[in-house]
């Protein structure tokens, strides 16, 4: 049977099992059935909540009548008693005299409870026995007949639920009719975001699907022209750290406030707070240590003679690194990394693999000092006929240098500097060589044109 | 009777610098079976293959339909041509594949759409190898 029809996709290694068409079906059949599901909700609410609502204000006629007792109606349901106001009222329509218990339209047809008890009394406090008021009764069927009109707020609300699920279910029914019979590429072109792209226009630039200089490189440097940016700086992690001990610590010092003060502070909320403080004590020792890290390890700058890189090219690094202290060793690579990201089961996973990597610089057993910081100056050579960074939504190619650390009683430490790498320039090409002032304008966001960029869509009929 | 589908590049070249023009002609044999084709689409598209899912990307796109009385042209050669862009390269790597590739869609009046695509390489990429030094 699951030979033949299977109801799910899975991957298997570079194959996936499962027919897309089928899969398709069955969510454009999901969609329909959140679209019913929807309507059907909307006619309950209209039928039963809103319709006698609208009718009782506006097709209801007036007639006087004369208030002969009141109550407090009570019901139990699930285990809680519900409460309405009830007033007993007497009315004569035509010939015939009319004796019912009422209040508004819900509670004619049998509803209008709800949990609040001091409204429903004060409901009660405006009706007196043996007063005349005015009651408007249904001219189809006179028996039926409301003191009070109006909408409830929360009816309104209620239309809410069936709205969103029409909304989602046409919108996930109009999805797949549109891309029924189209193929895969007709749907790329067509705007639909199959590869959605990392830029807003990937044509538009030279370099499509090489990933954008990050911002931080405008820096310059001061040894070398360009200093790179570092990817997940220290002070991120010191923050993250300093707000998750102060959440945990005010949420249990809160908590404890609160028992307190209320005087049910016992033995067993005792044994509850201790591993609570335990867990706030580490938290906060965690913050501490990254502070310590931080500040004791120091800055570290890396400078590069020119970005962004080319293939086959020769380029100098400078690296300085400063803080306070005796270093078991030091060194920078520069690494080549690919990166796939891929669904299994309900899961993102990512998996990466390094492809190539070169130590550009490693020093073992020697001091660092506040004013004489380490520094060093290497010449690298991004090897030709490598791969270029490349970003597409699950797939990476990506290049860094990397500069990692071992300091006496403080623990290894690693900084991440990103690259941007182009490919070699092609004798054949009509761009033999690019400038790297053009190529850094282009990928910002300046356009070339699309007779640069080469695509052509056409759709002819 | 069953379109089939013959996709040449000029040159009968296979790899391709970028910025190079990449032209060729499809043909779809017999030329009589004019009547079953619903529509004809061709493609030069790069794709990932490989342990990621797929990610796709449609460099030069063009499609003939049939429209009222107006039959897809399948008498001649349908010619494509376009400029390849400077990147993405093809690659061979250890978890990741770039493929560039020509793909050609017939769409028959009744039954499967028939499929028919050549691989092509951009640029010299080297398949990577694990390389620590």
């Amino acid at each position: 049977m699951a030979r033949w029809f299977r109801l799910f996709e899975k991957k298997r290694g570079n194959r996936r099992t499962g027919s897309e068409r089928i899969a398709g079906l069955w969510e454009a059949a999901f969609f329909a059935c959140l679209f019913l599901l929807g309507c059907l909700g909307f006619w309950l609410a209209l039928r039963f909540l809103l319709l006698p609502e609208w009718r009782s204000g506006r097709d209801f006629l007036p007639v006087a009548c004369k208030v002969l007792e009141t109550r407090l109606g009570t019901t139990v349901r699930e285990g809680q008693t519900l409460y309405r106001p009830e007033v007993c009222i007497e009315y004569r329509v035509g010939e015939r005299v009319y004796r019912l218990w009422t209040y508004d339209i819900h509670t004619v047809r049998g509803n209008g409870y709800s949990v609040d008890r001091q409204h429903a009394e004060r409901c009660l406090k405006n009706y007196r026995a043996g007063e005349t008021r005015t009651t408007w009764y249904d001219p189809a069927n006179p028996e039926i007949a409301v003191v009070e009109r109006g909408f409830r707020w929360w009816t309104w609300l209620v239309l809410l639920i069936p709205f969103s699920f029409v909304v989602l279910g046409a919108g996930g029914v109009s999805y797949h009719v549109w891309r029924w019979g189209k193929s895969v590429e007709r749907l790329a072109v067509q705007g639909k975001p199959l590869a959605l792209s990392l830029s807003a226009n990937p044509e538009a630039t030279l370099f499509p699907f090489v990933p954008e200089i990050p911002s931080g490189i405008q820096q310059p440097g001061e040894h070398l022209p360009y200093r790179l940016p570092v990817l997940g700086t220290p002070s991120r992690a010191l923050l993250g750290w300093l707000a998750a001990a102060l959440f945990w610590n005010g949420s249990v010092l809160a908590l404890a406030l609160a028992v307190y003060y209320s005087e049910k502070f016992d033995w067993s909320f005792s044994l509850f707070l201790i591993p609570c403080l335990m867990i706030g004590l580490t938290l906060a020792a965690a913050f501490f240590r990254q502070w310590m890290v931080t500040t004791a390890i120091g800055q570290t700058i890396v400078e590069i003679s020119d970005f962004p890189l080319i293939c086959g090219q020769r380029y100098r690094v400078y690296l300085k690194q400063t803080g306070w202290l005796k270093m078991n060793w030091l060194e920078m690579l520069i690494v080549c990394e690919e990166e796939a990201t891929f669904q299994h089961g309900t899961n993102t996973r990512r998996e990466t693999r390094r492809v190539w990597q070169k130590t550009l610089v490693r020093h073992e057993k020697f001091d660092i000092l506040h004013s004489v910081p380490f520094e060093i100056e290497k010449e690298i050579e991004i090897p030709s006929a490598m791969m270029h960074s490349f970003r597409s939504p699950h797939n990476e190619v990506r290049w860094r240098l990397c500069v990692r650390g071992s300091a006496q009683d403080w623990p290894v430490f690693e900084r991440i500097f990103p690259l941007v790498v182009l490919p070699e320039p092609s004798k054949k090409s009509e761009t033999v060589s690019w400038s790297r002032r053009s190529v850094q304008t282009t990928t910002a966001g300046g356009g070339a044109s699309p007779e640069e960029s080469g695509h052509e869509n056409a759709e002819t009929a | 009777m069953e379109p089939r589908i013959v996709i040449h590049l000029d040159h009968r070249k296979t790899v391709y610098d970028p910025g190079e023009i990449l032209s060729g002609k499809v043909i779809i044999t017999p030329a009589d079976c004019v009547d079953v084709i619903k529509a004809i689409e061709l493609s030069i598209l790069w794709y990932t293959d490989g342990k990621g899912d797929q990610d796709l990307h449609v460099h030069h796109f063009r499609r003939w339909s049939q429209e009222g009385d107006s039959l897809v042209p399948i008498s001649s050669p349908l010619c494509f041509q376009t400029i390849l862009p400077q990147t993405p390269l093809s690659y061979d790597g250890l978890i990741i594949r770039v493929r560039w590739c020509v793909r050609v869609r017939v769409f028959p009046v009744k039954g499967r759409e028939i499929v028919e695509e050549i691989i092509f390489r951009l640029g010299h990429v080297a398949p990577a190898k694990v390389r620590i030094q």
